[in-house]
């Protein structure tokens, strides 16, 4: 046997996480020193699975060894075979033990829990606000039935006993406004990042749509959905949050402006129960949890 | 004594009895709890959906932007009521269990006694000592608490159901409704019933006291000692 067999590893197609570490899957080449055929393991892996210019050389590499950037020695790098050669290859070499998500899927899964982490921080702003909201309320109901007390009586005295002045009042009232304010630009930003999500599911679905063209058979990234299901999810609950963002928008103008009861109290009954936000949105985060596996099945 | 076995089993009857009724009355008393702030959210619901009823949504020039509006908000306010009813519903079905429960062991020792009346006599049911009330007595507070309970949960049932998403004034009144229930059976029993009796009777040397609340039933101390034992 002469010669040295360099591997030089290619375009990266795919990251993996397991239990054994980082992996990246990448075409390579095999390059000899020599001219004479050199009988190395990984010639024996060609050999197997064909030339060199199919598939099959595609292989699990660790993602780690910093040599992975440069050619080296064959012996030097433990080289993997991706899952799809199964234990019986010519090596007899180690496939990774669980199951690895292709990038794509690993991305649709870490959305889907993004979506979970942004709906949960958006129904405790949700309660923050209301609160803020509902003292903005009270203060207007406490200041117009004071205001009723002193129609009706004439004495000075009563204004007196009255409670707390106009300007206090006021700057309550502004104090709270402003709290509510802070409270809907946290709610903006979350609806932000939720537009981004959608948006991040919509380019996943049209690189499958490249990678399959008109191929209309295509293998679920999970269990049965369809890539394009997980946009259509997304699509759906980032328009509900935009919608209610809008609503919310109006509130926080105009609560302090509401000029009677049943308005006041209608602004604050929109508020809590997120008329745009549909009673299946629960449904819908949960049936895209279970799909990717976040909920037990 | 052969001739007090009679009078032993009713009494042993009434001494399982007692407990359970105690441990059933933390229950509805539980459940009791439970259902005021329910009532309460239903009433403000209520008044949400009369403030929005009442509100005329385009001429609130804000909301001209939000067509579909009112219809959403009342969706989803009556969505939010349905859910409190169901929640209502679960502590109705709590209440139902202490009734049907403290029924069907009333029932028990009534049957007990029944089996043993002819053996017992009338001056043996009607004995009472001073560490003992008569079988008679206990017997009657038994059906006593059975009855409160079925009336109880009927009026509340019957209160329950009234409530219609139709008419909301109704729904507004709830909580005062069903306080006034409370305060009515307080008012009965306070007339009605005796007042605090010690009644221990033996049960191998287990002190067991058996104290029902003064506002729902009179209290009654049951305290099982050594000391009914010499007696009998």
């Amino acid at each position: 046997m002469g010669g040295v067999l360099w591997i030089l590893p290619g375009a990266v197609e795919d990251f993996a996480h397991t239990e054994g570490g980082s992996w990246s899957r990448r075409i390579i080449r095999l390059v000899s020193s020599e001219s004479a055929p050199v009988r190395s393991a990984t010639e024996q892996i060609k050999d197997v699975e064909g030339s060199r210019d199919s598939p099959g050389w595609l292989f699990w590499l660790p993602l780690s060894d910093s040599r992975i950037t440069s050619p080296c020695r064959e012996k030097e790098i433990p080289a993997y075979f991706s899952t799809t050669f199964g234990p019986g290859n010519a090596l007899g070499s180690i496939t990774p033990r669980k199951p690895v998500l292709s990038v794509s899927a690993r991305k649709i899964k870490d959305n889907a829990a993004d979506w979970h982490n942004l709906i949960l921080k958006w129904e405790n702003l949700n309660d923050t606000g209301f609160a803020t909201a509902n003292n903005i309320a009270n203060l207007k109901i406490s200041l117009w039935s004071e205001d009723k007390t002193e129609l009706q009586s004439s004495s000075p005295a009563c204004g007196e006993k009255a409670g707390r002045t106009l300007p206090e009042y006021s700057k309550e009232l502004e104090m709270l406004c402003e709290e509510l304010q802070t409270t809907f630009n946290a709610l903006a930003k979350i609806q932000t990042k939720m537009e981004k999500l959608s948006s991040t599911t919509k380019g996943i679905c049209e690189l499958e749509n490249y990678h399959y063209g008109h191929e209309r058979q295509r293998p679920p990234l999970f269990h049965t959905w369809p890539t394009a299901q997980f946009y259509e999810v997304s699509r759906k609950l980032s328009d509900m949050y935009r919608k209610e963002l809008l609503l919310k928008r109006t509130i926080t103008e105009e609560l302090a402006h509401a000029a009677d009861r049943d308005l006041t109290l209608s602004y604050l009954s929109m508020w809590l129960h997120q008329p745009y936000v549909e009673t299946d949105s629960r449904l819908l985060l949960e049936s895209m949890l279970l799909e990717t596996g976040h909920r037990a099945l | 004594m052969t001739q007090d076995q009679p009078l032993l089993a009713v009494q042993e009857a009434l001494k399982q009895c007692f407990p359970v009724v105690e441990e059933q009355q933390g229950l509805w008393q539980s459940a009791l709890s439970d259902c005021q702030p329910l009532l309460l959210s239903l009433s403000n619901l209520a008044e949400q959906l009369q403030a929005a009823q009442n509100l005329r949504f385009e001429d609130v020039p804000p909301l001209r932007a939000f067509p579909d509006l009112k219809e959403r908000l009342r969706r989803k306010q009556l969505w939010a009521g349905d859910t409190v009813l169901d929640k209502l519903e679960e502590r109705l079905t709590a209440l139902l269990k202490v009734r049907d429960t403290v029924s069907s062991h009333v029932e028990r020792v009534l049957q007990t006694y029944e089996q043993h009346a002819d053996t017992i006599g009338m001056d043996g049911v009607l004995q009472a000592s001073v560490v003992s009330p008569s079988v008679a007595d206990m017997l009657e507070w038994l059906q006593d608490i059975e009855r409160h309970y079925r009336n109880s949960y009927l009026k509340r049932k019957c209160l329950l159901s009234s409530i219609q998403w139709g008419d909301l004034a109704n729904i507004q009144a709830l909580p005062k409704a069903w306080d006034r229930i409370s305060e009515d059976e307080h008012q009965t029993l306070v007339q009605g019933f005796c007042p605090e009796v010690l009644l221990p009777v033996s049960t191998q040397g287990r002190s067991f006291c058996l104290r029902l609340k003064h506002h729902l039933l009179c209290e009654v101390c049951l305290d099982y000692s050594g000391r009914v034992a010499s007696l009998i």
